[in-house]
């Protein structure tokens, strides 16, 4: 019925018919006790309160009749009035009894006792005031004797009667209870001897289950806390070699984290230089479009000295031109001069003049042959001058062309440079953000291995507990199994 | 062309021819010109460049320095001498001028130049300043097949 049940609702389970039992006993020991209980108050009440006042009407009867007696033989007042405060203490317990009894056969003994009271009291007051007139004790007790006391002895038949029927009332309530309490006891032992038995049944049932369930989880327990042993074990072991190899990690960020401040520094002085390069580059800039400027100025400069040059060549080609004419001229005038002279030294004394006149001719022809032909010399130096200075402006000019275009390209790689060396700044900066960012988070993984070396070494030490307490519970295990009885040696 | 007096005084036109200076007596001087176009012979000796026209004549160019000396000298006159039958074109350096020059006949000291060449063409020697001086004779070392060529070309022309 409870088979695919757990075993702790199985428990659940015998433990709450048990409970049920149990409170189903309790509750019927209660009701049981309550039962005797209410039997006996009433045979206590009984016992107290009718017998004690039937009792105690009869001691007060006792006691009036002594303050009678003592009345009758000393005659005062203060025997009458005992008397009489008597009757008022024994008509209250008439009055009491009667609001207690619930027999009905004392009750009516009850008022037969009333009525012999009053019988009695009417008697004995009459002799009261026999003896109050005067009467002597004789008289008096003739007069008891005829009228009072067989009232008296009536009394006191009923009064014995009632104690003897309220005596049996009080037995008779007692077996009663006695009955009743005997029932009770009957009762709360079966109910007992049910729940002893549901209890044992229960207990068989829990302890071959505990026997075959717990003891099997007990195996698996036992097993497993091997396991859990040997895993802790390299764990323990595992731990050990993570927090030495976070020491390890944790010293090398160490010296990684004085790196990047380094490197952090490195690329700080690094972008303060990147910007001095780029401010100075900048400055560049505004020189090199002042020697672009100037270049060109020399250009123009190297142009104007080319055309220049070229004038002065063609000037010189035309002096050389003119001078080539004078030369030629002196050459003509050498040869006509000399051939004046010949001409002339045949004829005779006024010839020898003229050729003296044609010598002179000659002479200055030939000057001016020499003359024309130094200038001719310097022409062709000017000119040579000029062509070499031509050439030599040419190649300036090609010279300034060339560096024209190597300052352009260079301008062009300065202004690259520029470039990269904003970028660079840039780049700069980022890196020393980045480096500034990389220490911060190095910073952070100095802390995280920290604490990940801390908790390597407690995982250690709680792998050494669990370690133990996995030797302790298959030791509890095994002791586990030798309460259930399944243990294995 | 007459010989030269010994220790005479001649008017003569100087020249160069070479590395020498020669001269010419001014008498049989004709002009002095500058280098005329002319035309060479073969079969004419080696001193001989040809044929140019003086004065609408053919006339035989003798190369002074490549005579005197056996050099091929720059040439830069003409100078026309009379050579009995006509006149003859001696190629030359440059003239110098008319000059009175004093020159003794090539014996005595000159011996040395009495050869073959320097009898026909050397009538005198003097100085000019520190250098020598060679007076020549007319030209009359001109072979005659020149002059007959010369005259040949000029019959054709």
């Amino acid at each position: 019925m409870m088979a695919g049940h757990t075993y702790g609702r199985k428990l659940a389970a015998g433990i709450a018919v048990t409970v049920v039992f149990t409170l189903l006993s309790i509750a019927v020991a209660v009701g049981g006790l309550k039962f005797v209980v209410d039997s006996k108050d009433r045979v206590i009440a009984a016992a107290t309160t009718n017998l004690a006042g039937a009792e105690a009407l009869g001691r007060l009867f006792e006691t009036r009749l002594a303050d009678i007696r003592g009345y009758l033989l000393n005659v005062t007042d203060e025997y009458s009035d005992a008397a009489a405060a008597d009757r008022v203490a024994f008509q209250k317990q008439v009055t009491d009894l009667r609001g207690s009894l619930e027999d009905t056969t004392s009750l009516a003994t009850l008022e037969r006792i009333e009525d012999a009271e009053q019988g009695y009291n009417d008697a004995i007051s009459k002799v009261m005031a026999q003896r109050g007139a005067g009467a002597t004790i004789e008289e008096i007790r003739k007069m008891n004797d005829g009228q009072a006391k067989p009232l008296r002895q009536t009394m006191q038949s009923e009064l014995a009667s009632l104690i003897a029927r309220v005596k049996a009332d009080v037995e008779g309530n007692r077996e009663e209870s006695t009955s009743r309490a005997a029932l009770a006891i009957a009762v709360i032992l079966g109910l007992g001897a049910l729940a002893t038995a549901c209890a044992v049944a229960v207990a068989w049932r829990l302890s071959r289950d505990l026997r075959r369930e717990v003891g099997a989880a007990v195996g698996h327990i036992q097993s497993s806390s091997a396991q859990l042993e040997a895993a802790a074990a390299q764990q323990v072991n595992g731990g050990r070699d993570q927090a030495s190899a976070m020491s390890e990690i944790t010293t090398t960020i160490s010296e990684l984290l004085i790196t990047s401040r380094q490197i952090a520094e490195s690329a700080q002085r690094v972008s303060q230089i990147a910007e001095d390069t780029e401010a100075a580059a900048r400055a560049g800039d505004s020189t090199i479009d002042q020697t672009r400027a100037s270049m060109t100025a020399i250009r123009t400069q190297v142009d104007q000295i080319v055309q220049h040059m070229l004038a002065l060549g063609e000037k010189s080609q035309q002096i050389g031109s003119v001078v080539d004419l004078v030369s030629e001229l002196a050459e003509q005038t050498n040869i006509l001069a000399i051939n004046a002279t010949i001409e002339a030294s045949g004829a005779g004394e006024w010839g020898r003049r003229f050729a003296v006149v044609a010598e002179e001719i000659r002479k200055l022809a030939d000057r001016t042959a020499a003359s024309a032909k130094e200038i001719r010399a310097l022409i062709e130096d000017v000119r040579g001058a000029v062509n070499t200075t031509v050439m030599a402006t040419e190649i300036g000019a090609k010279a300034v062309d060339s560096g024209a275009r190597q300052f352009n390209e260079a301008t062009n790689s300065f202004r690259e440079i520029v470039k990269l060396a904003s970028t660079t700044n840039d780049a700069t900066r980022e890196i020393e953000l980045s480096t500034k960012q990389q220490t911060t988070a190095v910073e952070q993984v100095n802390v995280a291995a920290g604490d990940t070396a801390r908790v390597s070494r407690e995982t250690e030490s709680s792998a050494v507990q669990t370690k133990q307490t996995a030797a302790h519970l298959t030791a509890l295990s095994g002791e586990l199994l030798e309460l259930v009885g399944s243990g294995k040696h | 062309m007459g010989e030269a007096a010994v220790g005479a005084r001649v008017i003569a036109l100087v020249f160069q021819a070479g590395p020498l200076f020669c001269a010419f007596p001014l008498e049989e001087v004709v002009e002095t010109m500058r280098p005329l176009q002319t035309r060479p012979l073969a079969g004419t000796p080696p001193y001989v460049q040809g044929l140019t026209i003086l004065r609408g004549m053919p006339s035989p160019v003798i190369d002074v320095t490549r005579l005197l000396t056996g050099e091929v000298g720059e040439i830069h006159r003409y100078v026309a001498v009379r050579a009995g039958r006509g006149v003859v074109a001696c190629a030359t350096g440059p003239v110098l001028g008319v000059r009175d020059i004093d020159v003794e006949p090539p014996e005595g000291p000159s011996a040395a130049l009495s050869g073959v060449v320097s009898r026909a063409l050397i009538s005198g020697v003097g100085r000019i300043g520190t250098d020598p001086l060679l007076l020549l004779r007319g030209i009359r070392t001109v072979p005659d097949d020149v002059w007959e060529a010369a005259a040949g070309t000029g019959a054709v022309a």
